[in-house]
């Protein structure tokens, strides 16, 4: 498991690095799917809301589901992964209009508690952005940024960095 | 009026002429500051006289001793040294009345028999560390001149990644009490300058806030009224104002509200994020964190948030600056090959100075209110807790041992409570 997780990583970050070069043949689609063996702790990630949102009834079992999108050490701009992503979340929400979403964003380990949290921020704005120009009224948006403090992977790894730099959507209804 | 010490003469404390000697004009201190050479007053700490034999009379004379040795000031010694006298004898003794502890203490030199202190301090035996706490800050006021930190607190936030609290301990890691109690992430405590006060972030209600917690009530009072992300409240030294990071749509900037809640403007209008402020003591001006260099770095600004200049250009990430209650150095975290290590340097940016040695990340430096101690938490020892150190790097001890503790900070000096009676 732990091997295929390697591999499916390594994999990952040569196409990331592939994708800096214009005309690389890069395959967004496959890219992710390595959020697979992340199962356990992206299904406590799905917790957050009922947390988040105290108030709130328990969230409804929910058809739609939005993939995470991930970010460079100590950045907010979008992949060029997340962009097409993103651009696909936008339809599908545009397709669902009664939906609103929370975008969360995280942060990895390193760097301090305020700046991590300011970062975080950022992410979920950047994606915010993204979306609100993609037709996605803003209405139906929210943000919350949790920084550094929920991360999914609990190493002290680039592996578990890598995961933890995240915007993750959570169906509000 | 205390003169500040230099950089310099904090490592100087030095017996006078050698005890015996050593003349004392009415007003002044009784030790000087004199030689480069650092050497702790040797002490001895007599066990406590008392009417019955009792547990609580060994319990506060070791506490005693260990807020002496704690401060850097003494180092406790047996009555006899290779047959040299120590510097100075405490004597004490204790006696009870119903539930009131009455502890008498008399600081003498030892050659001269010279009395130094004579003090008697009433306190309800339920309290008897606060009251250890406090006669180790008498001796040192009697000696040094300076006022001790034995009766300080350190407030820290704790928890995993559930949820976090804020909690506040005494200075030997004695005496957690939990200040906040809800399943959420509670976050960035700050200590008002009269200590009444800490203000803190808090997801509650389903936003990060800021809350002020009033020691007096046990109650907290949400202080922000937007669903923004309010982070890293820093009170002004008059405790008139608190600055705060507020994060609008991604952008987090620097602004100042008045202590009762009123937002008196905003300091700093850049894209970048602008965040962690931390004041001078004289209340001029403010340290923060700015990546707008490109990654975060340390800089300074007025307090109406003008002249801004950068302080810090070694390294990629440096954060979390803490200005010393002395006004001559900030620490501040910056990342090493090794990991997240604490700096100090001069207000003018000079003289980084690295503290701690590595093995691990070391985060969120906070100055002890006499500017002698650095507290922060560390995963040094394999899970996140909360030490202090000497302020040049030296005597690091741990004060909690649970792991998930962050984000110590170090109190002001705390009023005596009221049924304690000083004479």
């Amino acid at each position: 498991m732990k091997i295929f997780f390697s591999v499916i990583l390594c994999v990952l970050f040569i196409s990331v690095f592939l994708a800096c070069n214009p005309g690389a043949t890069r395959t967004p689609d496959e890219l992710f799917r390595a959020e697979e063996p992340m199962e356990a702790p992206a299904q406590e990630s799905m917790k957050a809301p009922a947390e988040a949102k105290p108030v709130q009834q328990a969230v409804k079992p929910v058809k739609l589901s939005l993939e995470t999108v991930y970010f460079g050490y100590d950045r907010f701009d979008l992949t060029d992964e997340s962009r097409l992503i993103l651009a696909e979340h936008a339809k599908k929400l545009k397709e669902n209009p009664g939906v609103k979403i929370l975008i969360e964003g995280h942060c990895d380990e390193r760097g301090t508690i305020e700046y991590n949290l300011a970062l975080g921020d950022k992410r979920a704005s950047a994606v915010e952005d993204y979306l609100v120009n993609y037709g996605v009224d803003p209405g139906r948006i929210s943000t919350i940024s949790y920084g550094k403090e929920r991360p999914v992977a609990a190493g002290h790894t680039e592996e578990s960095w890598f995961w933890n730099r995240r915007a993750v959507f959570v169906i509000l209804e | 009026m205390k003169t500040l010490l230099s950089l310099k003469a904090r490592m100087l404390l030095m017996l006078g002429m050698g005890i015996p000697g050593c003349s004392v004009a009415q007003n002044e201190v009784y030790l000087k500051i004199q030689s480069e050479r650092f050497k702790p007053v040797e002490i001895v700490v007599e066990d406590f006289r008392t009417d019955e034999p009792s547990e609580l009379a060994s319990a506060m004379r070791d506490i005693l001793e260990k807020d002496l040795e704690f401060s850097g000031y003494f180092r406790a010694v047996p009555p006899e040294v290779r047959g040299r006298p120590a510097a100075v004898l405490l004597k004490s003794s204790l006696s009870f009345r119903g539930s009131t502890g009455n502890l008498r203490c008399e600081l003498s030199e030892t050659v001269s028999k010279r009395r130094i202190l004579a003090r008697s301090l009433q306190f309800p035996i339920e309290r008897f560390r606060l009251a250890a706490h406090r006669t180790s800050d008498s001796v040192i006021r009697a000696l040094i001149g300076d006022e001790g930190v034995a009766c300080t607190k350190i407030a820290f936030v704790s928890g995993g990644r559930k949820s976090k609290q804020v909690k506040v301990m005494d200075l030997d890691g004695h005496d957690v009490r939990q200040i906040t109690a809800n399943d959420s992430l509670n976050l960035s405590p700050a200590w008002s300058p009269d200590g009444l006060l800490l203000a803190f972030t808090s997801y509650a209600l389903g936003n990060p806030d800021l809350f002020f917690y009033s020691f007096d009530g046990n109650r907290a009072f949400r202080m922000s009224s937007s669903r923004d992300l309010y982070t890293s409240p820093a009170w002004s030294p008059d405790g008139k104002a608190v600055a705060y990071t507020l994060t609008v749509r991604g952008n987090a900037d620097i602004y100042l509200m008045e202590a009762a809640g009123k937002v008196r403007g905003r300091l700093t209008n850049n894209p970048a994020i602008d965040c962690a402020p931390s004041w001078s003591p004289d209340g001029r001006e403010m340290a923060f964190t700015s990546d707008r260099s490109g990654s975060p770095q340390i800089y300074l600004m007025d307090a109406d948030g003008g002249n801004v200049r950068r302080l810090t250009f070694q390294g990629s990430y440096n954060d979390s600056p803490s200005w010393s209650p002395r006004g001559d150095l900030i620490a501040y975290v910056s990342r090493e090959p090794d990991g997240f290590q604490i700096f100090t340097m001069d207000i003018n940016g000079e003289n980084n100075r690295r503290l701690t040695p590595g093995g691990g990340n070391y985060e969120d430096p906070s100055w002890s209110p006499d500017g002698m101690h650095i507290a922060y938490a560390s995963h040094s020892g394999g899970r996140w807790d909360i030490y202090v150190m000497d302020w040049d790097g030296s005597d690091s001890q741990r004060l909690t041992s649970t792991g998930g503790n962050f984000a110590p900070a170090w109190s002001p000096r705390l009023p005596l409570p009221e049924d304690f009676v000083e004479r």
